[in-house]
């Protein structure tokens, strides 16, 4: 059902917290100030020559490890650094996925 | 001649005997734990002339500090007075006590501690002691001048010229201490016995003099130089593990390196020495932008080299841009982007990318290959300038990367991702063999550095588009008017320093503009390297900023580069505009005549053109 905005708002809008697991997120965020302050614009997306990579590194993931393990396009990152150079809030997204990877190898058989 | 020993001289040889066995030790094992090829190297070299080159770069520059001179004339003095110095005493001290003592073969002691055995007249060849005395004062003045500047260096070092100095590991301190007491020990030490004979030089015997004036200096002479005894021990213990170690070492990295031997992507014996051989002198601090733009945070190439010696986790190395400055700068020659490039470990990213060459579009057979680069797809004025060039200049082209989504491999190599970068380059290696091209042209310097150290293309020249510029100027192909504009031109790290191309952007810039007012010295880094990922975008362009008032020192009209990402970096904190050189041509180029009046001479340049490429495959 569309409210008065024109969008719709769907019936469950729950976020399960016993199943939030921000480990990976906090030590991203510890290294890289900067990665909290994504504006999800898409920039990113628009330039990455694989079209997959930093742009799926979505809301979810903030609070999800298991959402950062569905990422399967980061392995695909040449690292260009394209999306760094259009990202308005100069986040320096090449580190960022190269830490994601790391602390993912980290943390991936913790879960 | 009474016996040459007292029991002070324990200390000195007890302090030296380790750090000679250290050396020992260690070129052994540097030398063993080199690569076979590279050990070959060093034994055919052996028996060759490279091995007096390397003798004469010991001395001009271990000695003398030739290349400090050439930076600033007072802090290449405090260097070459300290090592000529003390290296003089060393040998003129041994030439005296063979003379006097008439024996060449004696224990060490004997000539460093000369003085004391002999401290004056009463041997028959006494009319030459004055002559030596003299002589020995003369290195012994030289060499506490040079402590003399090295003093006012750590309290204002903007004296001997440089901004920054280096902050000290404990160790280093440690020794720091040793040696400057070495000198003015030598001195009292000296002073003290000419005083109590009444004999020595301007320095050593005026100051006994003076000294014998006051007190009875005999006494003390022996605690003298039982002092300076224990200061030359604790400077020879701490040598091995201090910054000092550079002293025996720099000579056995310029004579390996002279030989052929490099610092390759593994760790060797070779890499151990180069660690060894760093001075910690500091130059390099002043030659890092980040040190402007980021102050306080040892990120510099001497505090990486400390912690890799002292087998620390190196901080900060993921903020260093690779620009190569502090490399271009480094006086002992050390292999820095190499040893930075080894600490990044690969932690498997890119690896999922498909392996599969990518479908070549060979429908019809070209000359000239145009790889535009990821970082050129995004300044598209560039590719635009680049399609003019060629159609004017009639080349027959290909487009190679025209959907924007091909990586050269060098980003991942940069962030230590060999085995992706790897993958990557054997993939569009098959993809540009497959067009059947001669010429490589590509517009990314980053591209262009890695086409040229590590792809395997065969007989495919590979050329940045400032030189295919170059060329085209050189042979007619296109006819420029030139500008009247001022213009200064922007060095980019891969291309400079990384790739030693540095001509040919010039030539073009001459070429095209009235005035050339690029400011001399070391190319600038932008600060949009791919070097440093850790780095935040508000250093980034604190350093952008820095290089550009630098390069706008002479008030230039425009600044012109050659590399897509520089363009990038420059344009929004520059107040003039930034252009790429294939920009800037395309916008002085003479268009649509075809420079068909030209035909003949051009057909002539054609000719002599495929032979000078004949002549360059055939060279490679």
């Amino acid at each position: 059902m569309k409210n008065r905005f024109g969008f719709e708002i769907q019936d469950n809008r729950q976020i399960d917290l016993d199943l939030a697991d921000d480990r990976v997120n906090d030590e991203v965020s510890a290294i890289i100030r900067a990665w909290r302050s994504c504006l999800k614009c898409g920039n990113c997306a628009a330039v990455c020559p694989e079209g997959e990579g930093v742009y799926k590194l979505d809301l979810s993931a903030f609070l999800d490890l298991s959402a950062f393990q569905k990422l399967t396009g980061l392995d695909k990152c040449y690292l260009c650094g394209k999306c760094q150079l259009v990202c308005p809030r100069g986040i320096p997204t090449r580190f960022v996925i190269m830490q994601v990877i790391n602390y993912m190898k980290e943390y991936g058989k913790a879960v | 001649m009474e016996k040459l020993f007292d029991p002070f001289v324990i200390l000195f040889t007890a302090g030296f005997s380790f750090a000679a066995f250290w050396f020992i030790y260690k070129v052994i094992r540097w030398f063993a734990e080199l690569p076979a090829s590279d050990r070959s190297l060093v034994l055919h070299g052996i028996f060759s002339v490279k091995t007096l080159q390397a003798l004469w770069e010991t001395v001009s520059e271990s000695l003398l500090h030739r290349n400090i001179f050439k930076r600033n004339f007072r802090l290449g003095y405090m260097h070459m007075s300290l090592a000529f110095g003390w290296f003089m005493l060393i040998v003129i001290g041994n030439i005296e006590s063979t003379w006097y003592s008439g024996s060449m073969f004696k224990p060490l002691y004997v000539s460093v501690f000369w003085r004391f055995f002999d401290p004056g007249p009463g041997f028959p060849e006494a009319m030459y002691q004055p002559g030596f005395a003299m002589v020995m004062d003369f290195f012994l003045l030289l060499v506490l001048s040079g402590l003399g500047f090295a003093m006012i260096k750590r309290f204002r070092s903007k004296v001997v010229g440089m901004k920054r100095t280096t902050r000290q590991h404990p160790v280093d301190r440690w020794a720091l201490t040793a040696l400057w007491m070495i000198f003015p020990a030598r001195l009292i030490a000296e002073s003290m016995t000419c005083g109590t004979y009444g004999t020595g030089s301007f320095l050593t015997g005026s100051l006994g003099y003076l000294f014998a004036h006051f007190f009875n200096p005999q006494p003390l002479v022996l605690p003298a130089w039982w002092f300076y005894s224990a200061v030359l021990c604790a400077f020879f213990v701490l040598l091995p593990f201090s910054r000092y170690a550079h002293i025996p070492s720099e000579p056995v990295l310029i004579f390996f390196r002279k030989y052929g031997v490099r610092t390759s992507n593994l760790s060797t014996g070779y890499t151990d020495l180069s660690l060894h051989a760093c001075s910690s002198c500091g130059v390099c601090i002043d030659a890092c932008q980040l040190s402007e733009a980021l102050p306080g945070r040892p990120l510099q190439s001497n505090y990486f080299v400390k912690s890799l010696r002292h087998r620390e986790t190196p901080n900060h190395q993921w903020e260093c841009l690779l620009c190569g400055r502090c490399e271009a700068a480094c006086p002992v020659g050390v292999s820095l982007m190499p040893l930075r490039q080894m600490q990044r470990p690969d932690s498997g990213i890119g690896l999922g990318l498909a392996k599969a060459p990518h479908p070549g579009k060979n429908g019809h057979r070209v000359n000239v290959l145009y790889f535009a680069g990821c970082m050129s797809h995004l300044t598209p004025g560039i590719i635009e300038s680049m399609k003019d060039i060629f159609t004017q200049a009639g080349a027959k082209w290909q487009f190679l990367d025209a959907d924007g989504n091909r990586c050269c491999g060098r980003p991942m190599k940069l962030a230590g991702q060999t085995e992706a970068a790897r993958n990557v380059r054997l993939k569009l290696e098959q993809d540009i063999k497959a067009t059947g091209a001669s010429l490589l042209v590509t517009s990314c310097p980053i591209c262009y550095r890695i086409f040229n150290e590590e792809y395997e293309l065969g007989p495919i020249r590979i050329v940045h588009h400032s030189q295919y510029i170059n060329e085209l100027l050189e042979w007619n192909f296109i006819r420029i008017s030139k500008s009247g504009m001022k213009a200064a031109y922007h060095e980019p790290c891969e291309l400079g320093r990384g790739s030693g191309i540095r001509k040919e952007p010039r030539n073009v810039i001459s070429a095209l503009y009235s005035k050339d007012l690029t400011p001399p010295g070391e190319g600038l880094c932008c600060g949009g390297s791919l070097g440093g990922p850790a780095l935040d975008i508000a250093t980034r362009k604190a350093v952008a900023r820095g290089a550009v008032s630098q390069l706008t020192a002479n008030d230039p009209d425009l600044l012109v580069t050659s590399c897509p990402l520089c363009k990038k970096t420059f344009r929004p904190v520059s107040e003039i505009p930034v252009m790429d050189i294939a920009e800037a041509t395309a916008s002085c180029m003479v268009k649509g005549e075809r420079l068909a009046e030209a035909k003949g001479e051009r057909r002539e340049a054609r000719g002599e053109r495929e032979k000078k490429e004949i002549k360059i495959r055939v060279g490679s």
